[in-house]
């Protein structure tokens, strides 16, 4: 998937750091309630530009929102942070929101966490059909060569979380018991330390 | 083999050895005189000399003359670690949990009588740092350990902390016994804890607080008020937050004191898969994706899973540890147990507030085995052998700062004596595990294995079988001048030696001929049941990884200098 220079993207910057990514769209679905505009594609970013890296959100919007400013100020509420538009030469805003907005457009980096088609995947599916069914480009495996007719488990809440590289939208998957490949990324990975610190 | 450049190691520096052939480098690898008080002002003085020699050889900032400065004071023609065939090795661990980490629940004693009826000599108590544990913990558990000490006096049982580095993952702190230990672990912990200075509000690139808090442990020997402080940087590859540079400035900011990392992490029951009754979870918990933002971006996907159990940076031929010890650097690796709560255990967490007790209390039997834990007891499945001329407290700790160490899983061997030397044309008596030794240029250098194989079942009930034994190899090129390198493309599998069955022990010797340049060799060993095409080990799969069908031991390298 390329990204449409016409495409309206915005760029954020979350004031949590450690947002979580149901949180994160639940903060950007607000904002758009109502405002005749979707969130379609959903990426997170690092911007590591200081010495302390930042995470920058990028939200490709379904079409023009009835108020774009109000919407927009909506968005910058519901972050807690900056929220900077495509195409606009907004100098004020700086760091993450603008490198997750350039990064986005370019489709250089980004790890999508909502996406075409992403909705409508649950449990096990071939690559060929992830590939057709959603916004994926390509299933990228490692450690393990990776065909069309392999079977990926993505769980039954299909958790999928491909990343922008080099323009493209890749899914990168590993062996899993059974047989079957598994997302790299998974839902729940173990916390250390009770999650804390 | 060409060199390209005029190497530091070829000075000939005159630094008074005055204890000749004996092993350790003076002031920093193992120094045999440590028990000695003048040793410490002895040690000061030295590493001042390094400095110094690092300085002259043209070397670049401070913090890497230091390091290049201690490499060069070994010197040309010149030994450490010299190899005796007597040198006894000691079982270990040294990242051990208990009640009094928020997220384990063994008391002192029940993890130090496992780790013995496991064949562990010594072991580490290192419960996460953090504002409760520095506050209430230290004080509750340091009874408990002197208590455990009086009652199995033949274990070494050392007091340390799982440290949150500053900007990074966990380390091992440890020191031996004496009257400061306490003090200086709870000043270490209230001042340089990676969670103590975010509860403090300190935020922003901490990196300088690791530096600082190394510096810190260093300042304790001089002063005297511990003979020997050692960090261990812990499950490095885990979240991509060691970055390469990190782990270059804490080894170069206090050389004697950080000195390795966990080349295999604990937790290797977490992939133990569901079909099997076990966690179905990642090999050492190693299953995330790289999803925290601090990450070191350039780590490939891979260096987030283990390989054969071990850390990506510690199992790959020309990874990260290469890239180490191509610059000379010692920097040595080992496998513990992490152990938290342990594989079909019955007991689950006490009932306290960990916040407010400082300990979760008591654990809790439930009666039937917990088969979601991922950990092992100590020196049930990982163990960390250390040679050692005196089974002390300090000796084990010279032992590991001298890198005479092997990090072994499942028993796959009991014991390894390597000797490299050079008999026709360089020191004839030769160097062991974590040392160095010398060659003329143009002569050869040869390495004698021995290795004992298991001489009985391991904890699964399983007679392990080494099948081969790898050979490993790479020029030392000097300092890098990208402190965020993390290859090195001249390391290779020199020899694979195959292993035989029903003999209890085996020879191998391999030649390096015609040697030009300064290199390095170290060795793996597998029971040869997962391997690729070249050898190497497989990426151990998320949710299907038997621990027990999948053994490797890595002895640390020894270094030969081209004169």
């Amino acid at each position: 998937m390329t990204a449409s220079l016409t495409a309206l993207w915005w760029g954020g910057a979350p004031a949590d750091d450690q947002i979580a990514d149901a949180h994160l769209l639940a903060a950007v679905d607000e904002a758009l309630s109502g405002s005749g505009a979707e969130a379609e594609l959903v990426c997170t970013h690092v911007d590591s530009s200081a010495p302390a890296p930042r995470v920058g959100v990028s939200v490709r919007l379904t079409g023009e929102p009835a108020d774009p400013a109000a919407t927009r100020s909506a968005l910058a509420r519901a972050l807690a942070g900056p929220v900077v538009a495509g195409g606009t030469e907004d100098a004020e805003v700086a760091g993450a929101a603008r490198t997750a907005l350039r990064e986005a457009g370019a489709g250089e980096a980004g790890r999508a966490i909502r996406f075409p088609g992403s909705a409508s995947i649950t449990g096990r599916v071939s690559v060929a059909d992830l590939i057709a069914a959603t916004a994926i480009d390509q299933v990228v495996g490692i450690g393990v060569e990776s065909a069309g007719t392999d079977v990926v488990d993505t769980g039954p809440n299909g958790f999928l979380r491909p990343r922008f590289s080099g323009g493209r939208l890749a899914l990168l998957v590993e062996r899993a018991a059974g047989g079957v490949l598994q997302p790299f990324e998974i839902e729940n990975p173990h916390e250390c330390c009770e999650g804390g610190h | 083999m060409s060199h390209d450049h005029d190497h530091p190691h070829h000075h000939d520096h005159d630094h008074g050895h005055s204890h000749g052939a004996v092993s350790g480098v003076e002031g920093t690898w193992a120094d045999p005189q440590a028990d000695d008080p003048l040793s410490v002002s002895r040690r000061a003085f030295l590493a001042t000399t390094a400095v110094v020699a690092g300085a002259a050889a043209g070397l670049g900032s401070a913090v890497g003359g230091v390091g290049q400065g201690v490499a060069a004071a070994a010197g040309a023609g010149t030994t450490a670690n010299a190899w005796t065939g007597r040198t006894r090795y000691y079982a270990g661990d040294h990242h051990i949990h208990t009640k009094y980490s928020p997220d384990a629940q063994y008391d002192v004693a029940t993890q130090i009588i496992k780790g013995r009826q496991y064949g562990l000599d010594w072991m580490v108590i290192t419960d996460h740092g953090g504002v409760a544990h520095q506050k209430l913990s230290i004080d509750k558990i340091t009874p408990e350990i002197e208590k455990v000490r009086r009652q199995y006096a033949g274990t070494m049982i050392y007091q340390g902390l799982e440290w949150n580095i500053p900007g990074a993952e966990h380390a091992t702190v440890m020191l031996p016994p004496g009257s400061a230990t306490v003090d200086i672990l709870k000043a270490f912990e209230a001042g340089y804890d990676g969670s103590a200075l975010a509860a403090k509000g300190v935020t922003g690139n901490v990196e300088p607080y690791a530096i600082d808090a190394l510096k810190y442990l260093d300042n304790q020997v001089r002063n005297r008020r511990t003979e020997i402080a050692l960090m261990f940087a812990n499950h490095p590859s885990r979240q991509g937050i060691d970055s390469p540079h990190e782990i270059r400035n804490w080894r170069d900011a206090a050389p004697q004191v950080a000195v390795g990392m966990e080349g295999a992490p604990g937790h290797q029951a977490a992939g133990i898969p569901t079909s099997q009754g076990g966690p179905g979870s990642g090999r050492g918990y190693y299953d995330n994706a790289g999803a925290n933002p601090t990450r070191f971006l350039p780590y490939p996907p891979e260096s987030y899973r283990t390989f054969g159990g071990f850390d990506w940076m510690t199992a790959t031929v020309g990874g990260l540890w290469d890239s180490l010890l191509a610059e000379g650097k010692p920097w040595w690796v080992t496998a513990t147990s992490d152990s938290h709560r342990v594989f079909r255990d019955t007991r689950i967490q006490g009932p306290l507030d960990f916040n407010a007790n400082g300990t979760k209390g008591d654990a809790v039997d439930t009666g039937r085995p917990i088969t979601q834990y991922g950990d092992f007891w100590p020196g049930q499945y990982s163990s960390t052998l250390v040679g050692s001329d005196s089974r002390s407290y300090v000796g084990i700790m010279q032992g590991l700062q001298a890198g005479k160490v092997v990090a072994v899983h499942g028993r796959i061997i009991e014991a390894l004596d390597v000797r490299v030397r050079s008999a026709k044309d360089g020191d004839p008596q030769g160097a062991t595990l974590g040392g160095r030794t010398w060659v003329r240029r143009g002569g050869d250098v040869t390495v004698t294995i021995t290795v004992k194989v298991a001489g009985g079942a391991n904890a699964n009930g399983d007679v392990p079988k080494l099948a081969k034994v790898d050979v490993i190899s790479g020029p030392v090129t000097g300092a890098a001048s990208d402190r965020d390198v993390f290859t090195a493309p001249e390391t290779a599998v020199v020899k694979t030696f195959e292993v035989g069955r029903g003999r209890a022990q085996w020879t191998f010797e391999h030649t390096f001929t015609n040697v030009e340049r300064s290199f390095y060799v170290r060795l793996r060993g597998s029971d040869g049941n997962q391997l690729d095409a070249a050898g190497n080990p497989l990426m151990d799969v998320v949710g299907d990884a038997n621990p027990w069908e999948d053994l490797w031991f890595y002895a640390n390298p020894v270094f030969v200098d081209a004169v």
